[in-house]
Formats: structure tokens, C-alpha cells, sequence
């Protein structure tokens, strides 16, 4: 077969990786400005915290060897994922640029364990718990990445179209599921609009001219052409 | 004495035998606060489980089993999950073998087998108001 290699490494990453880091980072980055946000108002600013990870597939292990009855660490997990991309034949060109639409999936795990009221009977059971954490946590993944100075994740202009939060699901507990702890689950998928870009032949310099175009007083137009001819 | 009636009492004599066998002593207490210390089969292991995201989860599984004899003469019913939470659950406490310490638990889901008379329970890890 005849093969045409192309003529350079192909050294960069595609807008869609370079939108996962982008919103693993604003989320990171958020929810640490709103703890301190949190303690400037006086107010717990663990009810702001979100454990944020990217692409990772057991970030929860935390939680399952602690010492779940002196744990303090159980804030909602973030774990942001490339899910799906899809590519709109009518948007883009067969050669240079296509329009990608990816999906992310911005997952929340919520954690509950069972607490007895102080001083009064009562007591707030584990499986609600862990919904309202994971609530929570989309909650505050949702407004952060909505908000409108994130219109464009904070990317160089053009890099980004549109952000656009599709769904929002909860997973239900297995029926069967009786664990000593709850996690529960939720999920954001997140949609966003970009363009791929792709290499592109480059042609090799023969000539280098110069054009000056002169627009005449009744509309006609010259050009001059100066190039090395020697 | 009919093979039920001896399965009967063969398992509680199962259940209780902590020198022996693996009976392990629990403490149980009641939504109205009433408490007995008792014998059973008590447990605590890792297991999987699914919240559905299409990741399984790393979990504990916590269940223990009691003679319905036993809590009858300790003067308690038959443990459940207590969904009303202006009211205390039912709760149970052990020694965890491995780390050594009394673990608190409330109980999930409780499986009665009046067949042998015994209850298995799926126990969630509890903790006291701080």
C-alpha cells in the first residue's frame, strides 16, 4: 500500500480531554473558594467541601477500611468522566474541522452512616443520608459549572460552543443492598460543544510573492505582484 | 422430639455455644430502650456493591443471627428496621475481632425463620449523636 505519512507528531491534546481537565479543575478549584467563602460567612465550610476526581474508578476506597464512626471526611466524591462524543455529519468538514458534541458524566457519591439524635430520641437513617450528600454534591457541581463566568469553562475564546446539562439521575439502591454503610449515587451528564481539529497537510514553499491590491477611483482593482525572479 | 423440634433446639444450642463454637456475644437494645446481652452469629465482611453508576462499590456487609428464644426470654421482640425517625432503631453492639473495639450498628432488614426460630439481621453501622 501506498502510505503517505503525516508530516509531524501528532503532539497535542483534542478539545474534548482538554474540557475533562478543564472541569475537574473548576470544580477542585470552586469548591475550595466556597470553603473559604463558607468560613468568611461563619458557616461549616465542610457543607461546601467535594472530593473531586477525574477518570478515576475507585475513588470511594477511602471510605470503606476508615473508622466510619470517627469519620469526618465524608463529604460528597466528584468523579468527572468522558462518557461519549458524537460528531454531526452537517457540522464541520471532511478535512480539517468536525463539530464534536461530548458527554460528560459529573458522578456524585453520597456516604451515610447512621446517626442517633444528641439528647432526644430520634435519629437520621443512613440511606437518606447518603441521598441528600449526593444531592448535595450535584447541587454544587451543577451551580459551579453553570455559573455564568464558567459560560465557557474559562478556555480561550472559541474553544468551547455551549455547556449544557442534559439530565440529572439518581441511582436507587439495590433492593437486596444491605450494606453497613450507603453510598448512593447521582449523575450530571454534562454536554458541550466543541471543535476538533485534526492534521493538516502542510505544502512545502516554492515561491515566496508579495500582493499589493489598489482599488482605482471608478472600481477597478490592481494588483501588483512582487516576487524574486532571479 | 420431631426432627423440627430438634433442629429447633440444635440451633440455639449452635447459636449460643461461644466457647466452642461461633457464638459471639452481642448487646441489644430495643427502640424503648430496653437492653439484653445475648449470643449469636455475628459478622462483618467486605463486600460488592452496586449504586447502580455502573461502577461497583467497595462495601461492608454486617449480619448477625439470633435465637428467637433467646430475645423471648430477654423479654424483647423480634428486631426491624424502624423507618420513623422521631424514634430510637433498634441497635446492636460487638466487638469488631479485627480492630478490636465495640462497633455500633442499627439494624436494615431483618430475616425471621420461624421454621428453626431463628432471625437473621443486615445490620448498618450506627452512630451516636455528638
Amino acid at each position: 500500500m501506498a502510505y503517505s505519512p503525516l508530516p509531524a507528531l501528532i503532539d497535542k491534546v483534542d478539545t474534548f480531554e482538554l474540557v475533562r481537565d478543564q472541569l475537574g479543575a473548576i470544580l477542585a478549584l470552586e469548591q475550595a473558594n466556597q470553603q473559604a467563602l463558607a468560613i468568611a460567612a461563619a458557616k461549616d465550610p465542610l457543607l461546601w467541601a467535594l472530593d473531586v476526581y477525574l477518570e478515576r474508578s475507585r475513588p470511594w476506597e477511602k471510605w470503606t477500611n476508615a473508622d466510619l464512626e470517627a469519620a469526618t471526611n465524608t463529604y460528597p466524591i466528584i468523579s468527572v468522566w468522558f462518557d461519549r462524543g458524537s460528531f454531526p455529519r452537517d457540522k464541520g468538514n471532511p478535512v480539517e474541522r468536525q463539530t464534536h458534541t461530548p458527554v460528560y458524566n459529573i458522578d456524585a457519591y453520597g456516604y451515610g452512616i447512621t446517626v442517633g439524635n444528641v439528647g432526644a430520641p430520634g435519629f437520621t437513617p443512613a440511606d437518606k443520608t447518603a441521598a441528600l450528600e449526593a444531592q448535595r454534591g450535584i447541587r454544587l457541581a451543577r451551580n459551579i459549572l453553570m455559573a455564568s463566568p464558567n459560560t465557557y469553562l474559562q478556555l480561550p475564546k472559541g474553544t468551547i460552543g455551549l455547556r449544557w446539562p442534559d439530565n440529572i439521575t439518581m441511582f436507587q439502591p439495590q433492593i437486596d443492598d444491605n450494606a453497613a454503610f450507603k453510598i448512593v449515587g447521582a449523575r450530571l451528564a454534562l454536554e458541550v460543544t466543541c471543535n476538533e481539529f485534526s492534521p493538516q497537510y502542510e505544502g512545502e514553499t516554492l515561491e515566496l510573492i508579495t500582493n499589493e491590491v489598489t482599488r482605482q477611483e471608478d472600481g477597478r482593482l490592481l494588483v501588483n505582484a512582487n516576487y524574486d525572479y532571479s | 422430639m420431631g426432627l423440627r423440634a430438634t433442629a429447633y433446639a440444635d440451633a440455639r444450642a449452635i447459636l449460643n455455644d461461644s466457647a466452642a463454637g461461633f457464638g459471639w456475644p452481642v448487646k441489644v437494645t430495643d427502640p424503648a430502650g430496653n437492653t439484653a446481652d445475648l449470643t449469636g452469629y455475628a459478622g462483618d465482611v467486605a463486600q460488592t456493591i452496586d449504586p447502580d453508576t455502573g461502577q461497583a462499590v467497595t462495601g461492608r456487609r454486617a449480619p448477625l443471627t439470633l435465637h428467637l428464644d433467646d430475645l423471648e426470654a430477654a423479654g424483647l421482640g423480634i428486631p426491624r428496621s424502624v423507618a420513623d425517625e422521631s424514634g430510637d432503631p433498634w441497635r446492636i453492639e460487638y466487638n469488631d475481632i479485627t480492630l478490636n473495639h465495640l462497633v455500633k450498628y442499627d439494624i436494615l432488614e431483618a430475616w425471621p425463620d420461624r421454621t428453626l426460630g431463628v432471625v437473621t439481621c443486615w445490620l448498618g453501622i450506627y452512630k451516636d449523636g455528638v
